[in-house]
């Protein structure tokens, strides 16, 4: 049963947060946007298409009709997109951390993953150490790649769980968590020096001290395929589309016009 | 941005989506962009209903672009087929629905008219001869198939039924669906209502579509319902509210009900206290309930807020309204249950709000941009209009006539109402005029007709329903009406060229309506309409009316019946030699009666169905019909079949001017940009006249004759 | 040009042709049906055109001449000839009167109601009529029977001149005898 429940908890997690931002993004959209000017400019819309087939067979007509649908998309576009600056912060920062658990898959137990670590320059590559805790132990000799200033370990966790690494340099250690785990956690692929907008969207950890000699350490988690209506999805595609089907149905009970 | 490799794709990712959340409005323009790429579902609605649009839109372009050619060359293989040659490459037929001739002339010798005295010095004035009877019905459906009633069968707004004398609208008749399921006391519709229309004949426009030129018709009446042809109709005169009726309006009241009103609208309370009142809208008949004369209801709260204003709350609507003022257009919806429903828009306007509370709201419009009954041709003509517009009345009386004659509004609150029709309807026909670049255009403005019938009382010194009302007082109501029709035609003219030929009509003309006369109440002391023993009165409708002791009756405005045997139900005059002499006699009697209070004519002349129609209808037509003086025209209790004790008397309702006359006392008006040269113009005529400048032959069972027309005067 | 009278039974017709034959038109008749009571100057009927449905090339023997088409029959004339059509109108409560009346001369009786009778015949004027304004290629003179006994020197001006050929009108107005108004009631 749990194996059950673990095998669908992202889809299921996916499809819940999905409804009810589509729930809260109709209502943002109610509350914040000029519904009757919305309404006015749908219509017009609406008038134009018709009038391409009311008078078909009067070419001028039909062309000028055509420019004032696109002129009136523009006026449409430019009102729906009112709602939007309210929630693009919001919206952005629920996917980032959606993202974090359902957008990469955790390492299975008995799993080879790798880490990488990038340097600030080459020089330092030999200097480098990798501290595991016991459960993971390392299965190839590190590889050094100096034209990128890299260097690479193969490791395999014998059991789930949560576990930091280090990465010790220069007498200092650094630390990064792994999760390995058969269902759904908190992934962060990478910790990362500097580099803000890269963090804030990837990054689930502290950044490394500046100043320190590691630019990032990483680990190559998985996408996370999600199997829906018979195709397999790529859980932001998912999430779009379901997103957007509950909003439309929101929209009609709500009585919001979008 | 900097790609980490290892990594990447959950940056990847992001990364994309980052110049794309800063542009969000470029990526919208055309095709929805990936999933990474928006933010969130707000961006993918208006994406999705955006694109939707275009790409409709798009398809039916390039549809429209690469089937032009074929679709214009079968036009022009249509066109081939005509008789003669084409004359002119469009017309603008302008309906100014009672414009009256001699009121015209009077203002355009004042100045007041310039552009319609331009027409006149340029291109045409004449009068235009209307049909017998001169009533809207019946006229514009001469206009529109250029035959005489005998062959459209529409004679007055009313007919009767042969069984029960009781009246039936003429000119379509609305059904119940066909199917039905009925459950215990409840019965579901399986269908939608089915409309016949009564009109006969075919509209000139109706053969224009089928030689491949395009018509655009809008708000003639009598074109409910619409039918098809290859153009767009808006119906017009004729179309009910949502009740079914004609105009039934409704005044929301706290005040004690005293009586009914004698036509055209209902009371209905206003229950609460100062925190808050409620009342109703009368809706349709429960669909589920039919027969029981159960009426849907749309529950609306009212909240005062300060002295001259309230709150009202209706469904999901909440408008404020100030005294004095009306709103918009609000739509209505009846609930049936099961998911049966009613829908319809009605205007509210706030008559009082203390002491009293009172509000009236006009009758229940079918909502154009839903209509519950098909109310154009095709259905998404009106959709369209309502999109582009916004909602617009579609009752075919729009116009709340009745309202002011019951004094629930007032003349400024009656004139706000036939100003906001009649603007929407100059949108309308502006719209069509700019969309029909070749072939026809026609349009029919009510409000004409409507202000004259409600305001003739102030051009006369002595009419009784504006006795005691100065002179300096008196506000110029049908002059600026005049004056605004004719700006109207300022705007129409300037949009047109030399090639197009305009033409502005009206279906009759107008009188004073100072006297009523009750036709019945004549028959009855004339002896030749019976009451039941001891009555000397009758009810609405013939109520207390011994059939079998009448030989003669009247009902509606100027039709006189004779109870025939076998073909009404409880007839006694024979058909043949008896019917022949009773008529004679009651038209030996009739034409010419005397007011004895005024001395003048009430009756002016009285014309025979048999030499006045010809026809398969004509059996319908009444036998007899009744031309009615300057001053005259029948009494209000007449129209609707009740015999009182007097046959004179004035009319003090704010009705005051009419036109159901003797015709030849109210011809139409006449204008035109081209020279036409008939010398005695008919209503008839425009329906072959347009067949022939269109190149067109013309049918021949039409009764018009085609005028000659050539272009006028450089304008 | 092949001239038809057309109208319901007992409307009028026979009357409309008799006035056209005493006008100088060639009738097509077969005199088969003897005047009697009902028609004392005779029906003037060609009981060929009841073969029209089945027939309709039969209506070229009218070429030149006029000949009685009843409504019903009316539309089955086939296309491509000249053809001008007098339609008699009479109003239904005298054609039913007077159709009861020969019933009744002959001792049959009709069991359909006037009710039922006057609205399947207004049904089928109707579709007549619908019929004819498609047929643009048959002009139609619809004539009042009314008008014909009280005002036959118009009617009789009005049928010359929608034939467009000499007609005697004179000739044609003696036809008319206001005493052949069947079924008067004192």
């Amino acid at each position: 049963m749990t194996e059950l429940f673990a095998v669908n908890l992202p889809l299921l997690i996916v499809v819940l947060v999905s409804v009810v931002t589509g729930l809260v993004m109709v209502g943002v959209f109610g509350y914040t946007s000029d519904q009757k000017a919305i309404r006015l400019a749908k219509d017009k819309l609406k008038a134009h298409l018709l009038a391409v087939r009311l008078f078909q067979d009067q070419l001028p007509v039909v062309l000028r009709s055509y420019g004032r649908i696109l002129r009136g998309t523009v006026t449409y576009l430019r009102l729906a997109f009112r709602p939007l600056l309210f929630v693009v912060i919001p919206i952005t920062l629920l996917i980032v951390q959606l993202d974090h658990y359902v957008g990469l898959v955790p390492f299975r137990g008995g799993e080879a993953f790798l880490i990488t670590t990038q340097m600030s320059n080459a020089n330092s590559l030999d200097e480098v150490s990798l501290q595991l805790p016991p459960e993971i132990v390392i299965t190839a000799p590190p590889v050094h790649v100096p034209a990128s200033s890299q260097v690479v370990w193969r490791v395999v966790a014998a059991k789930d769980g949560r576990y930091d690494i280090g990465i010790g340099i220069s007498g200092q250690t650094f630390s990064k968590r792994i999760a390995v785990s058969p269902g759904v956690a908190r992934l962060s692929p990478v910790r990362l020096r500097g580099h803000f907008w890269e963090r804030l969207f990837v990054s689930a950890e502290p950044a490394l001290p500046e100043g320190s000699p590691l630019e990032s350490i990483a680990v190559n988690y998985s996408d996370r395929s999600m199997r829906f209506a018979w195709l397999d999805w790529n859980w932001m595609w998912l999430f779009f589309v379901l997103s957007l089907i509950a909003g439309f149905l929101f929209k009609e009970i709500l009585g919001v016009e979008i | 941005m900097k790609f980490v490799s290892g990594y990447c794709s959950a940056w990847r990712r992001f990364s994309k989506a980052a110049p794309i959340f800063v542009f969000i409005v470029a990526l919208i323009v055309l095709f929805p962009a990936r999933s990474e790429a928006y933010a969130g579902p707000g961006a993918g609605f208006a994406v999705l209903s955006s694109f939707w649009t275009l790409f409709v839109a798009f398809l039916y372009s390039l549809y429209a672009f690469f089937t032009w050619p074929f679709r214009h060359l079968l036009r022009l293989f249509r066109r081939r087929k005509k008789f003669g040659k084409q004359q002119i490459k469009r017309a603008v037929i302008v309906g100014f629905d009672g414009m009256d001739p001699e009121l015209a002339e009077r203002f355009i010798n004042e100045g007041k008219l310039p552009n319609l005295a331009k027409l006149r010095e340029h291109g045409t004035f004449k009068k235009l001869r209307t049909t017998f009877p001169p009533i809207s019905p019946v006229a514009w459906s001469t206009f529109m198939t250029g035959v005489n009633p005998g062959k459209h069968n529409i004679y007055d707004f009313l007919g009767r039924d042969l069984n029960s004398y009781l009246p039936f609208l003429s000119s379509a008749e609305i059904r119940g669906p066909k199917r039905i399921l009925k459950i215990g006391r409840y019965v579901i519709p399986l269908g939608k209502p089915t409309v016949k229309g009564m009109r006969h004949g075919t509209p000139f426009w109706h053969w224009l579509g089928k030689a491949g030129i395009f018509c655009s018709v809008i708000r003639v009446p009598v074109t409910f319902p619409p039918e098809k042809f290859d153009g767009v109709l808006l119906s017009g005169m004729c179309v009910p509210d949502l009740k079914g009726s004609q105009g039934t309006f409704c005044l929301c009241t706290t005040r004690k009900i005293g009586g009914k009103f004698r036509e055209g609208g209902v009371h209905v309370p206003i229950a609460g206290n100062g925190a808050g009142w409620h009342s109703y809208i009368p809706g349709p008949e429960d669909p589920l309930q039919s027969g029981s004369g159960a009426e849907l209801r749309a529950e609306f709260k009212i909240k005062t807020e300060g002295e001259n204003q309230a709150r009202i709350s209706l469904d999901s609507e909440s408008f404020n309204l100030k005294v004095g003022e009306y709103s918009g257009w609000i739509p209505v919806k009846f609930k049936a249950g099961l998911g049966f429903s009613a829908r319809g828009i009605c205007r509210f306007y706030l008559k009082e709000i203390s002491p009293e509370v009172e509000v009236y709201i006009t009758p229940v419009n079918i909502d154009p941009g839903r209509p519950d009954l098909p109310i154009s041709h095709p259905v998404t003509y009106s959709i369209y209009l309502a999109k582009l517009f916004g909602p617009y009345a579609t009752l075919g009386l729009a116009e709340d006539t009745w309202a002011l004659n019951e004094r629930v509004l007032d003349d400024q609150a009656f004139l706000d109402q036939c100003y906001s029709n009649h603007e929407d309807r100059e949108r309308m026909f502006f719209d069509a005029l700019e969309k029909t670049r070749d072939g026809l255009c026609a349009c029919v403005f009510d409000t004409t007709d409507r202000v004259q019938h409600m305001f003739w009382r102030y051009l006369e010194e002595d009419h009784p329903a504006a006795r005691g009302v100065p002179k300096e007082q008196r506000p110029n109501v049908i002059e600026d009406l005049y004056s605004r029709m004719d700006t109207l035609i300022g705007r129409v003219t300037e949009q047109i060229d030399d090639a197009t030929l305009l033409l502005v009509i009206s279906d009759h003309g107008f009188k004073s309506f100072a006297r009523g006369v009750n036709l019945n109440a004549w028959l009855h002391q004339n002896g030749y309409l019976a009451l039941r023993p001891g009555k000397t009165e009758s009810g609405d409708w013939f109520e207390d009316v011994d059939w079998s002791r009448t030989r003669a009756y009247t009902m509606g405005l100027n039709g006189l019946y004779l109870n025939i045997k076998g073909r009404e139900r409880e007839g006694v005059v024979s058909p043949g030699a008896e019917a022949e002499a009773l008529k004679d006699e009651l038209h030996r009697k009739l034409d010419g009666l005397v007011d004895p209070d005024s001395g003048r004519a009430g009756i002016t002349g009285v014309f025979d169905c048999d030499s006045t129609y010809a026809g398969p209808y004509v059996d319908n037509a009444p036998d007899l019909i009744i031309g009615y003086g300057d001053g005259f025209r029948a009494s209000w209790d007449s129209v609707m079949g009740k015999v009182t004790g007097q046959i004179f008397e004035d009319n003090v309702k704010a009705w005051s001017g009419d036109h159901c006359v003797d015709p030849r006392l109210v011809p139409g008006v006449l204008f035109s940009n081209y020279k036409i040269g008939e010398e005695n113009p008919a209503i008839v005529d425009v329906a072959p006249t347009m067949l022939k400048l269109f190149g067109l032959g013309i049918p021949a069972h039409i009764d018009g004759k085609p005028w000659t027309v050539a272009a006028g005067a450089a304008q | 040009m092949i001239t038809i009278v057309s109208g319901l039974p007992r409307s009028g017709t026979s009357l409309m042709m008799q006035m056209l034959g005493a006008g100088g038109m060639t009738l097509l008749t077969d005199f088969e049906r003897k005047a009697d009571e009902d028609n004392p100057r005779g029906y003037c009927e060609w009981e060929p055109a009841k073969l029209l449905p089945k027939q309709p090339g039969r209506i070229d023997e009218a070429e030149g001449k006029a000949v009685k088409v009843i409504s019903q029959l009316l539309m089955s004339i086939p296309p491509g000839r000249d053809y001008k059509v007098i339609f008699v109108e009479r109003p239904l409560p005298e054609v039913l009167a007077s159709q009861d009346e020969m019933l009744r001369r002959r001792g049959t009786a009709d069991s359909v109601s006037h009710d039922v009778m006057t609205r399947a015949f207004k049904k089928h004027l109707s579709e007549v009529a619908t019929w004819l304004e498609k047929r643009t290629d048959v002009p139609i003179c619809r004539v009042g029977y009314r008008r014909v006994l009280n005002d036959p020197v118009s009617i009789s001006e009005e049928v010359r001149s929608f034939l467009g050929i000499e007609l005697d009108v004179s000739a044609m107005v003696r036809e008319v005898d206001p005493s052949l108004y069947r079924n008067r009631r004192p």
